[in-house]
């Protein structure tokens, strides 16, 4: 586990607040850390969706929650019914997207590239529940453990997210629901004209953020240093258990 | 009650047929092996957040068409090995939706209308589906989704015990199953027990009144996913989706390669029990403890 793991795990911290209601997904074992950590911190009545599973009060469990993992459905607090999970779109949901791809106006893609002919080159896992989590709630982010320029594009194969302002506001969706997309060399916020870093980790020059990102970068109107690690989170995080960064290198 | 090859002989070739369960857990494995071994073949297969079951089939070579929100497993990093053999190769064709739009299609055709209305995923490529049409209000020209009822011959379920009645005693979660069971003609349900209808009335909350046609019992027949008995084999489906994987680069992309490899990993060739004798008694209890 590297620093710039730990700073990623603590910049998607960072963003959570004590009043959120945060639905952790499938394999998303670095916002379950984060969420740890901002309960630990600052947050300590974030309430969590992990693992298909209702974290009520100051409830916890193991290192990592696979969905519906035994120990997790037997210490359940509540019971999580996934025919159920959109019948409350009215409580909006905080979470994390991913994504195969992730363009310049904020948008993701799960379900594959393909090349100009339109015949797939990379079938993706599939959008899953994310475009519902993501649609009516007034705050999400984009994750991108694996900060590439094959990942980070100008424009993605499919959208299973929208997170372009202008696209969704003409589809009468939140406009300004992403909030930011958050990598392990840096930070995104959506500008007027897309994503502008705003925080770049400890080290990571704007030069090697243009070459390892495959669009255009363009700068907000200040950059700030991503905080260092506090001994405490640092102290956390492994007492948490490592992280195991999510990566879908193996498979290509 | 049946055992899982007669719980599957009907399924007709290009049948639709929906697989229960999440990720690495739930999946109706007894069920999904009797089928491989049955063969029906140009299935249209359905999953809503599908683990490497769906895998199998797709990879199996038995499915004409994917239609899912998510297929993957948890545990490890990997893209479904099969679904991407078959996809990428131009095998499968798949009918790319979300879960959102999955559940408006199977509760449409569960309660019979023309289509149900959703609104999530307008602006996204799932807006332009085979199942769904992009429409505007003309009250108050909001964008929103027409999505078609999505019929399902048979559905393979899974749950802890069922009566005889076909009453079924669910684990606690329910993986979005309630919809397919809702919307398929037919619904099979693979149990941990049979069990009399008094045991299912100590836990009335958990029941779901006569939802089977058919039950199967087949106790740790998820292997190797997981249920409210059995952990779910990481090292297993590890190593299959490593091995599949390889299989494609070793064999120049000949599909039939993999529907090799599959009958091997999964004992086709064998009875019913043949699969979990293959994983064996150590393992198994390693894997319920």
């Amino acid at each position: 586990v590297t620093q710039l793991d730990l700073q990623y795990v603590a910049a998607l911290a960072r963003e959570l607040d004590d009043d959120d209601l945060l639905h952790v997904g499938a394999s998303q074992e670095d916002v379950w850390l984060a969420a740890k950590l901002a309960r630990a911190l600052w947050a300590p009545n974030l309430r969590v969706i992990a693992g298909c599973s209702y974290m009520l009060g100051a409830a916890t469990v193991g290192p990592v929650p696979r969905t519906y993992a035994r120990d997790l459905i037997a210490a359940r607090s509540a019971t999580f019914s996934q025919s159920h999970v959109f019948d409350d779109l009215r409580r909006p949901r905080v979470s994390f997207a991913g994504g195969l791809q992730v363009d310049e106006r904020g948008n993701a893609n799960l379900i594959g590239i393909y090349d100009e002919d339109d015949r797939p080159l990379l079938r993706g896992p599939g959008s899953g529940g994310l475009p519902v989590l993501t649609a009516h709630t007034p705050k999400f982010f984009i994750a991108v453990a694996d900060h590439s320029p094959r990942v980070l594009v100008e424009r993605v194969s499919r959208i299973s997210v929208l997170g372009d302002a202008r696209a969704r506001a003409r589809v009468g969706l939140p406009a300004d629901a992403l909030r930011a997309v958050i990598t392990p060399l840096a930070r995104f916020r959506p500008g007027a004209d897309g994503l502008e870093v705003d925080e770049l980790a400890d080290g990571v020059s704007l030069d090697e953020l243009a070459e390892r990102t495959g669009f255009p970068v363009r700068t907000a109107a200040s950059v700030a240093s991503r905080p260092p690690l506090r001994e405490t989170e640092i102290e956390l995080l492994h007492q948490f258990s490592p992280p195991t960064v999510r990566s879908e290198q193996d498979a290509r | 009650v049946l055992d899982p090859r007669t719980a599957v002989a009907d399924v007709a070739p290009g049948a639709t047929v929906a697989i229960g369960g999440a990720l690495n857990v739930g999946h109706p494995m007894a069920l999904v092996r009797a089928l491989l071994q049955a063969s029906p073949g140009e299935l249209v297969v359905v999953a809503g957040f599908g683990g490497l079951d769906v895998d199998i089939v797709v990879g199996s070579g038995a499915a004409r068409r994917l239609i899912a929100a998510f297929v993957g497993a948890e545990g490890f990093p990997s893209l479904p090995p099969g679904i991407r053999w078959a996809v990428e190769g131009g095998q499968v064709e798949t009918w790319d939706l979300d879960e959102g739009i999955l559940f408006a299609a199977l509760k449409a055709r569960a309660q019979y209308l023309p289509y149900s209305t959703w609104h999530a995923g307008v602006g996204t490529s799932l807006a332009a589906g085979p199942l769904v049409e992009s429409a505007v209000d003309p009250r108050t020209g909001s964008a929103y989704l027409k999505v078609d009822p999505l019929p399902i011959d048979v559905a393979l379920l899974w749950a802890e015990a069922a009566d005889r009645d076909g009453n079924v005693l669910r684990w606690g979660p329910d993986f979005g199953d309630d919809y397919f069971a809702n919307a398929a003609d037919r619904r099979v349900v693979q149990v941990e027990r049979l069990v009399e209808t008094e045991v299912l009335a100590r836990h009335p909350d958990r029941v779901s009144a006569w939802q089977a046609d058919a039950i199967v019992p087949a106790p740790l027949g998820t292997y190797p996913f997981g249920s409210n008995v059995l952990t779910e084999d990481l090292a297993w489906l590890e190593s299959y989706s490593r091995r599949l994987h390889a299989r494609r680069g070793e064999s120049g992309g000949d599909f039939a390669a993999a529907r090799a490899l599959i009958a091997e990993l999964l004992f086709l060739d064998g009875d019913e029990d043949a699969f979990l004798e293959g994983v064996g008694v150590r393992r198994l209890r390693e894997l319920m403890a």
